[in-house]
């Protein structure tokens, strides 16, 4: 049926963007995961405009507010529907404030490292040789540590803060960036549209920008979603472990250890709904990201 | 004949193959490892005329797409010399000139057009980028382009997999002559079409020809195509020319034992043969071509000087060269 449409042009014009658009939207769980996540979006960056409380103002949280249960009253007069954790801060609020501060951190590392990544796998791929048996040697060494492991030992070193974790992740990530986009790279630079702008005259700097890295584009979106999502997950590892974000800068990790020492005295909701709301970002991400593959590969085409 | 466009002097290209550590390692160790090297072009001389289509044909993997490639300047000739209109241009093409001067109509309508480039994009870029039309006027331009080959300017904002693979050669074809080319290389430029597109794009070529005065090196197996646009014929046999001359005589009388093979197995109409006797043997493997003529271990005539020696191309009348040790007995 997409051929059948492919193949009567004189109606429509159909940029590939379009086409990409249709065959996303016709899945119904990428639709769901997309809508999901752009709610999680709207509403973290909302969150100064809908929350009773701000969290990171001491003047606002009150210690005898501590571990009430959800659907409490606080002592400021507005609700906890989701309770609120051992120093007293709203969950509701904190939660919201603490996906602003995991996805700016996903997302800032992500774009960070794809941009290094890609520069290196692209320069891997087109100068071949010794700089490309260096780099890649490289990015195998890189990949052979667990990412975790990586990013704690640099966290450990550099010690706590945004800035700091930002950069953790982006040494234990760019190397997923450099493998990918050298590969798709090393593919599209053989074939004859290569070869036609060389002949045309293009510098090598013309040909790498305005035509190999454009179809490289498509893998390096995908491998952008689910290594966002992978980062947001290793920010929360980090920030359980304690070695992440600090206590006044409250990220989904460090709500979930919060609340870890009071999860066998009953008091559930100081871990689990961070949780949740970690596990429903990380997931709609992923599922975007899954499913991005599934539209972008070729080989997948019906 | 007229003072040449394009003259190729001792022209080789070779594509080795490095060892790696594991096979450096073996290697001192004593194993039968060596650094392999296609010699994909040997040694070839070829001058073609301002105007003249001159037809190069050979076997899949005889070498001919190197040429045309090391001709267009995509890969670097390992020795030997191009002169562009008397100037060499075998070094990195810094001569602008001649780099537009010689354009390049790939086989494959689907690999050479960019898949995330309009067709206004794709014939338009190399001109804007180098400024030889103003970017006001690249619209017009684009659009005139179009014309010229017979694609309809109202589709300009489509992308490439939109258009038939007739279609893509056209666009194919306008791209390189965006550039203003004098000199355009065809490899196998009709070979991946339907046969009733071939006769449309290679009218357009000769239409071209007539219209901007364009020489064209033709490369191409199919020899009932070159018959029919080539001015001269050179067939070539694992990387070396074995016979050039001009088409008629070539057809009615081949010299070199390989040409007359290869036009012995052509099928024809007049002929209506019915008995084929392909070349026997394979081609050999560039990797280890056999000493001597190379087509010795496939030639009903070889003789031990065959195997020994390497026939020169030689000259046998003022339009003709063969290499062959026995073209005067054939």
């Amino acid at each position: 049926m997409t051929d059948m449409t492919a193949a009567k042009p004189a109606v429509r014009v159909e940029t590939p963007f379009q086409r990409f658009r249709a065959e996303f939207f016709e899945s119904r769980i990428a639709t769901a995961a997309l809508i999901v996540f752009s709610s999680i979006v709207v509403l973290a960056l909302l969150a100064p405009w809908i929350t009773p409380q701000n969290p990171y103002d001491l003047g606002q949280v009150d210690v005898l507010d501590g571990r009430l249960p959800p659907g409490s009253e606080a002592f400021a007069g507005y609700t906890m529907w989701l309770g609120s954790d051992g120093s007293g801060r709203d969950l509701y609020s904190a939660i919201l404030y603490g996906l602003r501060i995991s996805l700016s951190v996903g997302v800032a590392s992500g774009i960070i490292a794809l941009a290094i990544g890609m520069m290196i796998g692209l320069i891997a791929a087109y100068m071949g040789g010794r700089i490309e048996a260096v780099i890649m040697r490289l990015v195998d060494l890189q990949l052979s540590f667990p990412a975790s492991l990586v990013a704690l030992m640099l966290v450990a070193i550099l010690g706590k803060g945004v800035d700091k974790i930002i950069l953790a992740l982006v040494v234990a990530q760019w190397a997923y960036y450099a493998r990918t986009v050298r590969g798709t790279a090393l593919v599209e630079r053989r074939k004859e549209y290569v070869e036609a702008a060389q002949c045309l005259g293009l510098s090598q700097t013309q040909v790498v920008f305005r035509h190999i890295l454009p179809n490289c584009l498509a893998p390096l979106i995908v491998v952008g979603t689910v290594q966002t999502a992978h980062a947001i997950s290793l920010e929360a590892t980090l920030s359980f472990l304690g070695v992440g974000l600090p206590q006044t800068q409250p990220s989904l990790g460090v709500l979930i250890a919060n609340g870890f020492e009071y999860l066998l005295s009953g008091r559930y909701w100081i871990s689990v709904f961070p949780g949740l709301a970690l596990l429903t970002t990380v997931m709609s991400i992923n599922l975007v990201g899954d499913h991005l593959r599934d539209v972008l590969n070729p080989r997948l085409k019906k | 004949m007229t003072k040449p466009i394009l003259e190729i002097r001792g022209v080789s290209k070779r594509f080795s193959k490095k060892l790696d550590i594991a096979g450096r390692l073996a290697r001192r160790f004593g194993a039968a490892i060596s650094e392999e090297t296609v010699h994909a072009v040997d040694n070839v001389d070829l001058d073609i005329a301002k105007g003249e289509v001159l037809g190069l044909v050979g076997e899949s993997g005889c070498g001919k797409s190197t040429l045309g490639r090391v001709v267009a300047g995509i890969h670097p000739a390992s020795d030997g010399a191009l002169l562009y209109e008397g100037r060499v241009i075998t070094k990195k093409r810094s001569d602008k000139a001649a780099t537009l001067a010689i354009q390049m109509i790939f086989q494959d309508p689907f690999a050479s057009l960019n898949p995330r480039m309009r067709v206004e994009d794709i014939i338009g870029e190399a001109p804007r980028l180098h400024g030889l039309v103003a970017a006001a006027e690249i619209p017009a331009y684009v659009d005139d382009v179009m014309r010229k080959v017979g694609l309809d300017p109202t589709l300009k904002k489509r992308y490439a997999h939109q258009f038939s693979g007739g279609q893509r050669q056209r666009i194919g074809i306008a791209r390189a002559l965006a550039v203003k080319p004098d000199f355009l290389v065809c490899d196998e430029a009709i070979a991946a079409l339907d046969v009733s597109i071939q006769a449309q794009v290679i009218n357009l070529f000769m239409d071209l020809r007539k219209e901007l005065e364009l020489t064209y090196l033709f490369i191409s197996h199919d020899l009932s195509v070159v018959e029919h646009i080539a001015d001269r014929v050179a067939i070539m046999y694992l990387g070396r020319i074995v016979e050039i001359a001009a088409t008629e005589e070539i057809f009615a009388d081949p010299k070199h034992p390989y040409t007359k093979a290869l036009l012995a197995e052509a099928p024809r109409l007049d002929q209506r043969k019915r008995d084929f006797t392909p070349v026997k043997g394979e081609i050999p493997s560039p990797l280890d071509p056999p000493p001597g003529c190379h087509f010795n271990p496939r030639c009903p005539m070889a003789n031990d000087k065959c195997r020994a020696e390497r026939p020169q191309l030689e000259e046998i009348s003022p339009v003709r060269a063969v290499s062959c040790h026995h073209w005067r007995d054939a």
